[in-house]
C-alpha cells in the first residue's frame, strides 16, 4: 500500500490506524519514519514530541525501507527489521530483529527535547515517560531489552537527548508502548500475539470498507486509498470526542471539523445507520445558548469554538435521503435530530438573518460559508450568499422529512413549504441570467467564483434554464473545467491563484463533489460524470490530496505560477500538500454516486 | 473611598467583573510592538493559548487624535481609573457597575488600532464596533459620539486587514462603554464618571478588606487579587489564573498559596477546592486546569500549610472541611499509592517537575529521590488532614492522620538529616550540594528541634540568598512564593531576623522591578505588557508580611 517501493510513500499521508493515538510518516527532509501521537493537538510542523524511528546493525546506523499497510508498518535493512503495528487500545507494538532506536526530535530545533519532563524506571522494570502536554508513555518489554539515554543538563534545564533503544535477545525484541493523556491505570497483564494484532487491524479495515458501495473497475485502487485514510483517521470515543469521528489530518489540522462529518456521511452509501450516525456526531457540540455546532472537535478541547461552519448538514440530509429514502430516518433517529436541527436552523434564522423578515441568511464571515477566500466575499459583510441559503433549503426540506417521522404533519408541512419559498427566493432574486450572485447590501456581487454555481445541489428543484446554464458554464474549459477537475475560480479571473490559495483558483475537492453530485442530481449526469472522472483521475495519480492546481502557469496571463512548488511540493499545511480525508470522502461520493450514475438520462428524485 | 497609584507598566488596570484590561507598554521593540497604552483582555484563548505576552496579539493599541492627527500625551493611573491627558483635553478611563470599562473624553477622538490573525473579525454592527480575537470579545459603544471602523476580509491573506476604529467626539464629548463580550443589547445610559469611579473604588475598598495585610501598604498585591479572578470553563465560579496576562490558566500549586491572603476561611478554602473537579480517577490533582487544556502531571504542592494556617486563625464552616477533607485524602492517597514504597511514611520524586523545580541540586543523583521539601510537605499535609478531620467529627480518623504526620516528621529527621542540613536521597545515596528544596522545611517552623532551624535560617540567609531578590533556585534565579513561604516559616520558628532578610530581599525586587514570580539572579528582571504582580505571588507577600508583623 505505502513504501519506499509502493506507488506512495508516507510522507504526504499520515500512517495510522482507526482508533488510535499514535501515527507515523516519513519525514521529508531526513527520509526517515518518525512516531508520535495527535492527542496534544500539536502540528507536526511545531511539535517537539516526534521520535525518529532508525535502526542500527552491530552499533551501526542502518538505512533501511518500508512497506505499510492496514496490518502494520515494516522496515527492513541489511541487518534485520523493525515492525509497527497499531491497535486502538491506547498502545503500539513493536517487534524487530535488529536494534531499533526511537530518538525524541523535536520539529523545531530549539526546542531540544523540552517534550520530556521525566523518565523513571519502575518497580516492575517497565519505563515511564512523562511528557508534559503531550500525556504520558509506558514502555513495556515482551522480549529482549529497552535502553534509555537520556543525560540530564542543569544548564538547559531538560535532557541532552532522549533515546529508546530496543535491542534484541535471542534475535527477536518485542515491546508495547501504552500512552495516555491523563494517567495510567491497570494496564492489561497479556497482550495478543503481534500477528493476531496485525489482523485485527486488516480485519477492521475490512469491516470499515462495508459502509461504501463499490467503486468503479478503474478506480479500484483509489477507493481502496481512501477508504483506508477514512478509515485510519477515525477517532475512537475517547477525550473530546464523544463519539468516532473522522479527523481532517493527524499532522496539521487535528480535528474532526464540523461540516467533513457531513460529507464523510454522505460517502457511507452502504450503511445508512453509519452515516445518520456520523452526521449527527456534531449535534452532540451543539451550543446551547446560541444553537451553533462548533467548528470543530479535537481530542482536548471538546468542541472548539470560533466560527460556525455552513449548515452543510441540509445537503447530507436530503442527498442520503434519495439514496436511502425511508430508511435513513428512524424514528428515534428524528426523535433526536428533529429538535437539534431545529435550533441549529435558528441559530441561521435569528443570528445571520439578512433582516428581511424571510429566511434569507447573510453570513459574516468567508469562514461560515467555509470558502476562506471566495470571491463573492469581494464586497465583504454580512453576505447573503445563495450557496448557505441552498443548505438551508434544504436542510428544511430534511426537517419536513423527519417532522413526518414524528407525526408532525403540521409542521412537516410548514418545513416544506419554507424550504420551496427559500428556493423560490433563490432563483428569483439571486439568479441574475448567467449565475447565482451574493448581495451586500443589495448590490451583487462582481464574482467568478464557483460558488456562484454552487445552488445547484438543489439538483431538480431547480427549473431547467438555470440547470442548463450551470451546465454549460462548469464544464466551459475556458472558465472552470480543467485536466483534473473544476477550479474553484474562473481561469479567467484575475483574481485566480494557483499557490497559497484555497478556492480561488484550484480544484478542490469538496467544490468538485459538490457542483457534480448537483449535475447528477439535476439530471446532467455526463456532465457530472466529466468533472468527476477528472478530480478522481488526478487523485489517482497524486493521492487523496484536498487540491490540485489546474495548471502550473495562468491561462490569463501566462505567467507562472510563482510559490506553486512552496505549496505543493513541500510539507507545509496546504491543501496541495497532505493526504485529507476531506479528499477521500468526496472522492468515494464520486466514484460510488457520480459515476455509476453516468448513463442515466432523468433526474433523481 | 480613596484611590491609589497604580504603575499600569507592572499591571494593567483592570476590574474584578470584567476581563477587560488598560496597560502601558514601554518595552514594546522586543515584541515588534509601539509603545503606548493598550487595551486587551484576560482570555484564555482558542488557538495557541491566548494573549500570551510573546505574541503581540489582542492588544488594542489607543492613541488619542484630533482631527485624524495622533495627539501626544502624559498618562497617570490609579486603582480606580487612568487618565490619558494631551494638549486638546483628556481621556479618562474607568470600570461601571455593569461590568463595562469607560472611557470619557473631553476634546480629543480616540484612535484603536490592533493587529488581526487568523479567524479575527473587526466590524460595525449598527451603532457599534465589535472586535473577536482568539475567543476575545470586545463591544465598543459610543454612548455620547459615534464611530468609524475601516477594516475589511481580504481574501489573499484569510484575514481581515487590521483595523482602525475611531471614536469621534460630539460637540467635544465622548463616552464608550467597552464590554468584554459580544453585546447585543443597547447601551444609551451615560453614567458619570466620578460616579463610576467612586463604585470601583468603593468595590475595591471592600474587597481589601478581606485581605490580610495593612490599610495603605500592599496596594499592588491587593489590587492583583482583586482583578486577578476569572471565569474559566469547567470551574463553578470564578477563579484566579497564574497571571492574567501572560498564563491565562489556572494552576492547582497556586491556589493554596493564595488561599493565605484571604482573612474569610470558607472563602479561603473555596479557593483550594476549585480543582477538585478536576482530580482524576487514580487521585491525581492535574497542575494546570482551564477549558480547554489540562496538563496531568502533579507537583507537591502546600495544601497543609495553607489548611493550618487558615484553621488555626478561622473558623470554616462544617461543609468546607468536609470538601476540602476530602479533596486532600484523596492527594494524599495518590502520594502514598504512586511515591511511597513504605505505605505513606517517606515519598519520593519520580520525575523533577514534581518539585517543581527541575535544575534543583535535589536530583544531582538522579531519580527517585527522597527529598526534603516533599517529607515537610507531606508532614503538614497529613496534620491538616487530622485536624480537618476533628473539626467534622471523625475522630479515629484525625489520630490516625496524626500518626502518620508523626512518622513522617520522624522519618525527615530520622534520615534527611545529614551532616547539618538536609539533604535528599537515593538509591546511591545522598544527593550532594546546597539547595533551596532542602531548605523546604523551615515550612516546619516549631516542629524542628532548634539546631535544625538554626542551620536552616544560616543556610537561608547565606549562600542560597541573592540580595535584592529572593533565594536561589537550580536554574540561575529566584523563587518570589518560596521565598515568602520559607520567610513565614523562620518567622514562625523564632527565627524572626533571618525570616525578616529574606522579605527584604523581596521587598528590593519588587521596588526595582515589580513583584515578579522569579527574578534572575543577574540583570534586569524581564518585565513586559505589564505582566508583575501575580495573584499567588501577591498572595504569598501579604501572607509573610502578615508574619512579619
Amino acid at each position: 500500500m505505502f513504501g519506499t517501493h509502493e506507488k506512495y510513500d508516507l510522507k504526504r499521508p499520515a500512517y495510522a490506524r482507526r482508533g488510535t493515538g499514535f501515527y507515523l510518516y516519513e519525514d521529508f527532509y531526513e527520509n526517515v519514519i518518525r512516531l508520535s501521537c495527535y492527542k496534544s493537538g500539536e502540528m507536526s510542523s511545531r511539535s517537539p514530541f516526534q521520535f525518529d524511528v532508525r535502526l542500527f546493525g552491530d552499533g551501526a546506523e542502518q538505512k533501511y525501507e518500508y512497506f505499510a499497510d492496514a496490518r502494520s508498518l515494516r522496515a527492513d535493512c541489511a541487518a534485520g527489521f523493525g515492525e509497527f503495528a497499531l491497535t486502538d487500545e491506547d498502545h503500539i507494538r513493536i517487534r524487530g530483529t535488529t536494534e531499533l532506536r526511537l530518538c525524541l526530535r523535536p520539529a523545531i530545533p530549539e526546542d531540544g527535547t523540552s517534550a520530556c519532563r521525566g523518565l523513571v524506571k519502575l518497580e516492575n522494570g517497565e519505563w515511564e515517560g512523562a511528557f508534559g502536554k503531550f500525556g504520558m508513555l509506558r514502555i513495556r518489554m515482551l522480549r529482549g531489552t529497552v535502553k534509555v539515554t537520556a543525560p540530564w543538563n542543569n544548564g538547559t534545564g531538560r535532557y541532552d537527548e532522549v533515546t529508546f533503544s530496543f535491542l534484541p535477545e535471542d534475535g527477536l525484541f518485542e515491546a508495547a508502548i501504552f500512552e495516555d493523556m491523563t494517567e495510567f491505570g491497570e494496564l492489561p497483564e497479556t497482550l495478543p500475539d503481534f500477528d493476531e494484532v496485525k489482523e485485527e487491524n486488516q480485519r477492521s479495515f475490512e469491516e470499515f470498507k462495508k459502509h461504501y458501495r463499490k467503486a468503479p473497475d478503474e478506480f479500484a485502487e483509489l477507493a481502496e486509498y481512501a477508504m483506508w485514510l477514512i478509515w485510519s483517521h477515525t477517532t475512537k470515543a475517547i477525550g473530546g470526542y464523544k463519539e468516532p469521528m473522522i479527523m481532517m489530518h493527524y499532522q496539521w489540522f487535528i480535528g474532526a471539523i464540523s461540516w467533513q462529518q457531513s460529507y464523510n456521511a454522505m460517502a457511507m452509501q452502504n450503511d445508512a445507520k453509519e452515516a445518520w450516525r456520523l452526521l449527527c456526531t456534531m449535534f452532540e457540540h451543539q451550543s446551547e445558548e446560541t444553537g451553533a455546532l462548533a467548528f470543530a472537535v479535537s481530542y482536548f478541547g471538546g468542541a472548539i469554538g470560533g466560527s460556525p461552519q455552513p449548515p452543510f448538514q441540509g445537503l447530507a440530509l436530503t442527498f442520503l435521503y434519495d439514496i436511502f429514502g425511508d430508511e435513513l430516518f428512524t424514528y428515534d433517529g428524528c426523535a433526536y435530530l428533529y429538535p437539534k436541527y431545529r435550533k441549529w436552523l435558528d441559530f441561521w434564522f435569528t443570528r445571520r438573518s439578512a433582516g428581511r423578515g424571510d429566511d434569507v441568511t447573510a453570513v459574516l464571515s468567508s469562514h461560515e460559508a467555509g470558502w476562506d477566500d471566495a470571491s463573492i466575499f469581494n464586497d465583504g459583510f454580512p453576505a447573503e450568499n445563495p450557496d448557505v441559503m441552498s443548505y438551508i433549503a434544504l436542510g428544511m426540506e430534511g426537517m419536513s422529512r423527519m417532522a413526518r417521522v414524528l407525526h408532525l404533519y403540521a409542521e412537516s408541512e410548514e418545513w416544506m413549504r419554507r424550504s420551496r419559498k427559500l428556493i423560490d427566493t433563490i432563483v428569483s432574486e439571486y439568479w441574475d441570467g448567467e449565475k447565482f450572485v451574493t448581495r451586500v447590501h443589495g448590490k451583487p456581487v462582481e464574482s467568478m467564483s464557483l460558488v456562484c454555481y454552487q445552488p445547484i445541489i438543489l439538483g431538480y428543484r431547480l427549473p431547467q434554464h438555470i440547470i442548463d446554464k450551470v451546465a454549460e458554464k462548469v464544464t466551459d474549459e475556458k472558465l472552470f473545467l480543467s485536466p483534473y477537475g473544476v477550479t474553484g475560480e474562473s481561469m479567467m479571473s484575475p483574481l485566480s491563484g494557483y499557490g497559497n490559495r484555497f478556492i480561488l483558483g484550484r480544484v478542490v475537492a469538496p467544490l468538485n463533489m459538490m457542483i457534480s453530485v448537483g449535475l447528477s442530481l439535476a439530471g446532467k449526469t455526463k456532465e457530472a460524470a466529466l468533472i468527476a472522472r477528472r478530480f478522481c483521475r488526478r487523485c489517482d495519480e497524486k493521492g487523496c490530496l484536498l487540491g490540485f492546481a489546474p495548471y502550473d502557469y495562468y491561462p490569463l496571463t501566462g505567467e507562472k505560477v510563482p510559490d506553486l512548488d512552496e505549496f505543493e511540493n513541500m510539507p507545509v499545511p496546504s491543501d496541495g500538500w497532505p493526504w485529507a480525508t476531506w479528499s477521500a470522502c468526496n472522492v468515494m461520493t464520486m466514484l460510488t454516486y457520480v459515476l455509476p450514475r453516468e448513463n442515466r438520462e432523468e433526474k433523481e428524485r | 473611598m480613596q484611590s491609589y497609584p497604580l504603575d499600569i507598566t507592572r499591571i494593567p488596570f483592570s476590574c474584578r467583573r470584567s476581563r477587560c484590561m488598560v496597560f502601558y507598554e514601554d518595552k514594546g521593540a522586543p515584541l515588534d510592538a509601539e509603545n503606548g497604552l493598550y487595551l486587551s483582555q484576560s482570555t484564555e484563548g482558542m488557538l495557541g493559548g491566548g494573549a500570551q505576552f510573546y505574541r503581540n496579539k489582542d492588544y488594542l493599541l489607543l492613541t488619542p487624535e484630533k482631527e485624524g492627527k495622533p495627539l501626544e500625551y502624559t498618562w497617570g493611573a490609579t486603582t480606580s481609573g487612568v487618565r490619558m491627558l494631551t494638549g486638546e483635553g483628556e481621556l479618562s478611563m474607568t470600570f461601571a457597575g455593569d461590568g463595562s470599562l469607560r472611557i470619557f473624553g473631553d476634546g480629543p477622538a480616540l484612535l484603536i488600532t490592533a493587529k488581526m490573525g487568523f479567524g479575527d473579525v473587526a466590524e460595525k454592527k449598527g451603532e457599534t464596533a465589535e472586535i473577536r480575537m482568539d475567543g476575545t470579545s470586545f463591544t465598543m459603544i459610543p454612548v455620547t459620539g459615534s464611530v468609524t471602523v475601516d477594516s475589511h476580509y481580504d481574501l489573499l491573506t484569510y484575514r481581515y486587514t487590521d483595523p482602525v476604529i475611531r471614536f469621534l467626539p460630539d460637540n467635544g464629548k465622548l463616552e464608550i462603554a467597552v464590554f468584554d463580550r459580544s453585546f447585543d443589547g443597547t447601551v444609551r445610559e451615560s453614567r458619570p464618571f466620578a460616579e463610576c469611579r467612586a463604585e470601583t473604588e468603593e468595590a475595591f475598598a471592600a474587597f481589601r478588606k478581606k485581605l490580610t495585610g495593612t490599610e495603605d501598604a500592599c496596594v499592588e498585591e491587593s489590587y492583583s487579587l482583586w482583578i486577578g479572578p476569572k471565569a474559566f470553563p469547567g470551574f463553578e465560579g470564578d477563579v484566579y489564573p497564574s497571571n492574567v496576562i501572560t498564563a491565562v490558566y489556572p494552576r492547582a500549586a497556586e491556589q493554596p498559596v493564595l488561599s493565605l491572603a484571604f482573612r474569610d476561611t470558607d472563602e479561603a478554602f473555596g479557593l483550594i477546592t476549585k480543582f477538585a473537579p478536576f482530580i482524576t480517577k487514580g487521585g491525581l490533582l492535574p497542575e494546570q486546569a482551564s477549558g480547554s487544556r489540562r496538563l496531568y502531571q502533579t507537583a507537591s504542592m502546600d495544601h497543609g500549610l495553607a489548611v493550618l494556617e487558615l484553621l488555626a486563625n478561622g473558623e470554616p464552616s462544617e461543609e468546607q472541611c468536609r470538601k476540602l477533607y476530602d479533596m486532600l485524602a484523596t492527594v494524599d492517597e495518590w502520594w502514598v499509592r504512586n511515591r511511597s514504597s513504605d505505605g505513606g511514611i517517606s515519598f519520593f520524586y519520580a520525575f523533577r517537575y514534581e518539585s517543581g523545580s527541575v535544575s534543583d541540586g535535589i536530583f544531582s543523583a538522579g531519580t527517585p529521590v527522597t527529598a526534603p521539601d516533599l517529607a515537610a510537605r507531606m508532614v503538614l499535609q497529613a496534620e491538616a488532614l487530622s485536624r480537618l478531620a476533628d473539626r467534622i467529627g471523625l475522630t479515629e480518623a484525625a489520630e490516625r492522620w496524626q500518626k502518620a504526620a508523626e512518622g513522617r516528621l520522624g522519618y525527615l529527621k530520622e534520615n534527611l538529616w545529614k551532616d547539618g542540613r538536609f539533604a535528599a536521597r537515593t538509591a546511591e545515596g545522598v544527593a550532594g550540594g546546597v539547595s533551596a528544596l532542602c531548605c523546604v522545611p523551615a515550612i516546619l517552623g516549631p516542629r524542628l528541634p532548634e539546631y535544625m532551624r538554626q542551620a536552616l535560617a544560616e543556610t537561608l540567609t547565606g549562600e542560597l540568598l541573592i540580595p535584592g531578590r529572593g533565594i536561589r533556585t537550580g536554574a540561575g534565579e529566584t523563587d518570589t512564593v518560596l521565598t515568602c513561604l520559607l520567610a513565614a516559616g523562620l518567622i514562625a520558628g523564632g527565627q524572626r531576623d533571618a525570616g525578616e532578610k529574606l522579605l527584604e530581599a523581596v521587598a528590593e525586587a519588587e521596588k526595582a522591578f515589580g513583584l515578579a514570580a522569579t527574578y534572575p539572579e543577574t540583570g534586569e528582571a524581564d518585565c513586559r505588557c505589564a505582566g508583575q504582580y501575580t495573584p499567588a505571588v501577591c498572595a504569598a507577600k501579604l501572607y509573610a508580611d502578615s508574619k512579619s508583623r
